[in-house]
């Protein structure tokens, strides 16, 4: 597939504050790409940069092969954009926002986007003043999931949603993927993270520090070992898929780098006292880099 | 440029344009009414017996400013009509950039394929037609009053639409000045305070400059170009000063509105607070 989304080495200085630095990477079509990262870590300021409203201090950016900052204007044709704070026009009723939106840009459909607001449970004919946070995300999320562009990037998407809705906006993306079109999706969430995308970066001050298919992640486990005697030699064979994380006189900890199936055999042949398999997880790559401990 | 556009702009302004519209209409007709209550040779002996430095402060001379039609000139650059217009204008331009981006709402509009200089040209038109619109409403206003007074049946009220233009360039350069800051500026309440007071400091320097006898510091005031009655008074020069009293506003006014364009263009959009 083609890469829908590219940058290369792009950064963003503020005076002496990097708020990105050296960001490269791709979105090929059809991928639904998960942001992840604190508060402060650039993902925001990447979303910004995809779309124009930054200028980079170096590097650059393309959307379907359209400079973002250059030729903004062309780029945002293939882009739904749902930002991290949604605010909306107070004056205007929930139907009145859909149809700004549908008559905005060329191929607009209201009919789809009060489909939407149908299957999120929200009536459109409120007056946006009086929606509460939820109800504007709502109609925010039905707004730009309504656009027929090649590539959406949603900030954030559920943030103030109940879980029901959550699974709603997740089935969404998913059917959007299914459509042929690219996510991008920035969360907190780490599990919605993991359900909803095929691949994941890590974003820790400023930097891209971990990227990782979720997929292979899925393959990927902890081993925790408490052992009886004295830790054998680790047969060659063995070693390419396995990488020692932690290590004292009684207990090991092992990552697999793929699948756990090739070292079941051998961890039989241990003289163990106690082992506990778990899957890694995002959560546990998440506080590798996030950890206070982290230097 | 998208229709919608245009329309979201009409809809978060027509409520405002409406009260202004009904306030400058229904103020010059019934400044049309008080006027043909006062009585020409008393206003004329209460203005003369003023102190000069008073008397300095009017554009025009006493009895230019006593007379039927200076009198009447005086809805034009009066309190009440002036702050309509430039309510309208700074209201309207400051929130083309720095009211959207203080309340979130310019990321969603600048994420759609709009380029960055339509949401000033939007902003330009409809201030624009609104200021047109109002000072239409003052003349016809005028016109009502004209028209129902019956000591008014032979006054005609065309030339104070050269005195309406006048009022209508005046809120097209704050428009522009107010679409300036908001160009710059992320927040809407700091940038109605600096056009406040670009506006008050204007109103000073010609006072000052009128009253100290200082026509230079007069002349370093936008307000110098402001001159209705003047307009009215001197109907020998009305063409000479209309060119040039609107040529100056609009020029400056149009210059704001394309430096605004610039800015807006290259700035960076931070996130909403």
């Amino acid at each position: 597939m083609p890469n829908l989304v590219e940058t290369h080495s792009l950064c963003k200085h503020y005076a002496q504050f990097a708020a990105l630095q050296d960001c490269t990477f791709s979105v090929p079509q059809g991928e639904v790409c998960g942001l992840l990262g604190p508060n402060g870590a650039g993902k925001s300021t990447l979303i910004r940069l995809l779309l124009g409203f930054l200028k980079p201090t170096s590097g650059g950016a393309t959307i379907n092969g359209l400079d973002c900052y250059r030729d903004a204007t062309a780029a945002h044709a293939a882009v739904a954009y749902l930002p991290g704070d949604v605010r909306l026009f107070r004056t205007l009723r929930g139907r009145e926002v859909l149809r700004f939106f549908a008559k905005v840009r060329p191929g607009g459909r209201l009919d789809k986007a009060e489909g939407l607001c149908e299957r999120l449970g929200l009536d459109p004919g409120r007056a946006v003043a009086t929606m509460s946070t939820g109800m504007r995300q709502k109609l925010a999320l039905a707004a730009i999931l309504s656009m027929d562009t090649p590539l959406i990037i949603l900030d954030e998407p559920t943030s103030n949603l109940d879980p029901t809705i959550r699974g709603v906006v997740s089935a969404m993306v998913r059917e959007a993927q299914a459509a042929g079109r690219t996510v991008l999706f920035s969360s907190h969430v780490l599990s919605e993270v993991e359900q909803t995308c095929d691949r994941v970066l890590l974003l820790r001050a400023g930097r891209i520090v971990f990227e990782q298919r979720i997929a292979d992640l899925r393959l990927r486990h902890r081993i925790q070992a408490v052992l009886q005697g004295e830790l054998p030699l680790i047969p060659a064979a063995v070693q390419d898929h396995l990488v020692q994380v932690r290590r004292d006189q009684t207990t090991v900890v092992w990552e697999t780098t793929g699948e756990l199936v090739p070292l079941l055999g051998w961890l039989a042949t241990l003289a163990l006292a106690e082992i506990q398999i778990e899957p890694i997880g995002l959560q546990t790559v998440y506080e590798r880099f996030h950890s206070s401990e982290h230097p | 440029m998208p229709s919608a556009l245009w329309k979201l702009s009409w809809r978060e302004s027509r409520l405002l344009w409406l009260a202004m519209a009904i306030l400058m209409f229904c103020f010059t007709w019934i400044h049309t009414w008080v006027v043909s209550q006062i009585d020409e040779n008393s206003l004329t002996s209460i203005l003369s017996a003023l102190p000069d430095l008073l008397q300095r402060m009017s554009p025009v001379t006493v009895p230019q400013l006593a007379s039927l039609m200076g009198r009447l000139a005086v809805a034009f650059d009066h309190p009440v009509t002036m702050f309509a217009c430039t309510a309208w204008a700074i209201a309207r331009g400051s929130d083309a950039v720095s009211g959207p981006l203080g309340r979130g709402t310019m990321e969603l509009i600048l994420s759609q394929p709009i380029h960055r200089w339509a949401i000033i040209v939007v902003t330009c038109g409809v201030t624009t037609f609104g200021a047109v619109g109002l000072c239409l409403c003052g003349w016809l206003g005028l016109c009502a009053g004209i028209h129902t007074v019956p000591m008014f049946k032979e006054v005609s009220p065309l030339p104070f639409l050269l005195a309406s233009m006048n009022l209508f360039s005046l809120a097209f350069f704050l428009g522009g000045a107010a679409t300036l800051a908001s160009a710059c500026d992320r927040h809407r309440w700091r940038t109605i305070g600096i056009v406040c007071a670009l506006y008050i400091s204007s109103i000073l320097l010609k006072v000052i400059g009128r009253v100290s006898k200082l026509p230079a510091l007069e002349a370093s005031s936008f307000l110098d170009y402001f001159e209705p009655q003047k307009l009215i008074a001197e109907p020998a020069l009305v063409w000479q000063r209309t060119i040039l009293y609107s040529g100056v506003l609009l020029g400056m006014g149009l210059l704001a509105y394309l430096t605004a364009i610039f800015v807006f263009n290259r700035r960076d959009l931070p996130a909403p607070l």
